[in-house]
């Protein structure tokens, strides 16, 4: 049976992909097939931080909304969808209703309340599907949604799907930040959530609302204390407020950084740090304790 | 009135400490309003000393079937397009699943009994405050909803409207990370971009998508913040190489210092602490604000 881990977080930049490639790389290293994830399709980074892309697997275009066309021959200029649109996507033009891209969810109610059958609906390119294999040979399923893009959500159900069929042992998801439609689209029905905290109290107000959010899901959680030396009395207290189990707590070095700019996961650039070290003992535990 | 949005696509590299210092610095002469979107988990508020109230709920459609008129004949359930109403026929019921449902009212256009009612579903809230010369308005979505977008779109108009009325002199963004239509909507709003990164490799890689969705908008001023420089282990190579091939000549640099993230992470304006070795940066990103 295939197991789904998510790593996520409520606030950006915490180490949610540090964290994601490390557990992707420590698995693949125990022999594991792995697949990995890249839930954040409007900032895809996972796999740069498994040393860039050595080989694309398959790249297909994802198609997850739909636009309206008017034909302006047969508009009569009732207005009705211009009322029945709950996004307030279509405007009064000369010829009849204008559609603005950007706020059309692509649901079709214009089409259907029209009199005379003058708006159609088309699917429309929403982002791209890409499978790459990493120079890590861990492959990385990752979308790439267009700019200014919306419906992330589909998206990522779609990655996860195609990730599934891929027959491996784990499927590390790296999430989007925040607790919106991508977000829930990543942690819905995973075996386990891991929220990514940094001691801040911005950090820890997100990790808050995801939690109430992965309650909601009934979805597994736990944490992992990121930087926590940046504000150690902070962690503490995190560690006394928050409702969910502390899988471990990592320092913060320049190291970090070094990795990323080598583009080698840190488990692989220090093996010997003080980092790598806890973070094997906290993979461990994952692996042998709670999956 | 000028507007002035913060973003840069990656999370965590200094949107916010540069959104607030900037908002604060603003203040001092100026009316000035500080725009939070970042409605998944705003943040901007917990640097200010501000009493927030909230002013309005956001919402959106929700459907109420009248089981007394409803037929069960099915078309709300067919024409759904997320699959938010399921037909049950065994159980003579239909079954309402608020997490899928996006709100469109298809379901009570296509309805030839009238038996779908509009009904109110809260999916966030817009809050205000004030300090000082700070005027403060933050979006939220409700924990459980999906709509984020929909919430940034909303507490945008709102504040561009608040800013018209009460006459506020600047208006300063805080964004997201990311490039959703809700930052776009926001950019395409600004008058002035401020570009917030790093100098990692993460970070450069997400400013350039940034810029991608930037080459659409025109008549832009933008200024690049290359915040935490001088982090060991940066990727400066790469950063000069990408600064080299950018085109964007107004550059600033926030120097990085160890001890400031501590000092941030306790919610404090860190002009107010470290004005001496910031000066020069927000001086510069002031000096851009203002007309240049």
């Amino acid at each position: 049976m295939t197991k789904e881990i998510a790593i996520a977080s409520g606030k950006g930049g915490t180490g949610k992909t540090f964290i994601a490639s490390n557990l992707s790389f420590f698995l693949h290293d125990q022999g594991m097939k792995v697949v990995a994830v890249d839930a954040d399709v409007e900032a895809p980074d996972l796999v740069l931080a498994l040393g860039g892309i050595k080989k694309v697997i398959e790249s297909s275009s994802f198609y997850g909304s739909q636009l309206p066309r008017v034909d302006y021959n047969k508009c009569i200029k009732c207005w009705r969808c211009i009322e029945a649109c709950k996004f307030n996507a279509l405007l009064k033009g000369e010829n009849g209703p204008i559609v603005l891209h950007e706020l059309c969810e692509g649901l079709g109610t214009c089409a259907i309340v029209c009199p005379v059958k003058a708006i159609s609906f088309e699917e429309v390119k929403t982002g791209d599907l890409i499978i790459a294999l990493s120079k890590e040979d861990i492959p990385v399923v990752m979308g790439e949604l267009e700019l200014g893009g919306e419906n992330s959500g589909r998206l990522v159900y779609e990655l996860r799907k195609r990730a599934r069929t891929m027959q491996c042992d784990f499927i590390v998801i790296d999430s989007a930040p925040g607790i919106g439609c991508p977000v829930i689209s990543s942690i819905v029905g995973v075996d386990v959530l891991i929220i990514v905290i940094e001691p801040t109290p911005q950090s820890l107000k997100g990790a808050f609302r995801l939690l109430e959010v992965a309650k909601s899901l009934d979805v597994r959680t736990y944490a992992i204390l990121n930087k926590y030396d940046i504000n150690p009395s902070f962690a503490r207290e995190i560690e006394k407020s928050i409702d969910v189990d502390i899988l471990g707590r990592i320092a913060y070095n320049d190291s970090v950084i070094e990795a990323y700019t080598s583009m080698v996961p840190l488990l692989k650039f220090k093996p010997e740090s003080e980092i790598a070290w806890e973070l094997r003992k906290i993979f461990k535990v994952i692996l042998e304790e709670i999956i | 009135m000028k507007i002035i949005s913060v973003t840069g696509g990656k999370g965590g590299t200094g949107k916010t400490l540069v959104a607030t210092n900037l908002a604060w610095l603003l203040s001092r002469k100026k009316k000035t309003m500080l725009v939070d979107i970042d409605v998944d988990n705003p943040c901007t508020y917990t640097f200010f000393n501000v009493h927030l109230t909230k002013t309005r709920s956001i919402v959106r459609f929700k459907p109420i079937i009248d089981k007394e008129k409803c037929t069960l004949c099915g078309k709300c359930t067919a024409t759904c397009p997320t699959h938010a109403l399921i037909l049950i026929p065994k159980k003579n019921d239909i079954l309402y699943i608020p997490s899928l449902c996006e709100g469109c009212a298809l379901c009570y256009y296509v309805c030839p009994e009238q038996a779908i009612l509009e009904g109110k579903d809260e999916i966030g809230y817009i809050y205000e405050g004030q300090e000082d010369n700070i005027y403060l308005i933050v979006g939220e979505l409700k924990v459980g909803q999906r709509a984020s977008i929909k919430v940034m779109l909303e507490t945008l108009s709102h504040s561009m409207e608040r800013a018209k009325e009460y006459q506020y002199e600047y208006v300063v963004i805080d964004t997201p990370p990311g490039t959703s239509s809700g930052i776009y909507r926001a950019l395409s709003l600004s008058n002035k971009i401020i570009l917030v990164t790093e100098p990692t490799t993460l970070g450069i890689h997400d400013l350039k998508r940034m810029l991608r969705l930037l080459k659409d908008l025109k008549d832009k001023e933008i200024i690049m913040v290359v915040n935490k420089y001088g982090i060991r282990g940066g990727a400066y190579e790469e950063l000069s190489s990408f600064i080299k091939g950018c085109k964007l000549d107004n550059i600033v640099y926030i120097p990085y210092d160890a001890e400031m993230p501590k000092h941030y992470a306790k919610g404090k304006i860190i002009v107010k602490k470290y004005g001496d070795k910031l000066t020069k940066a927000f001086n510069e990103i002031l000096r851009f604000a203002h007309d240049c």
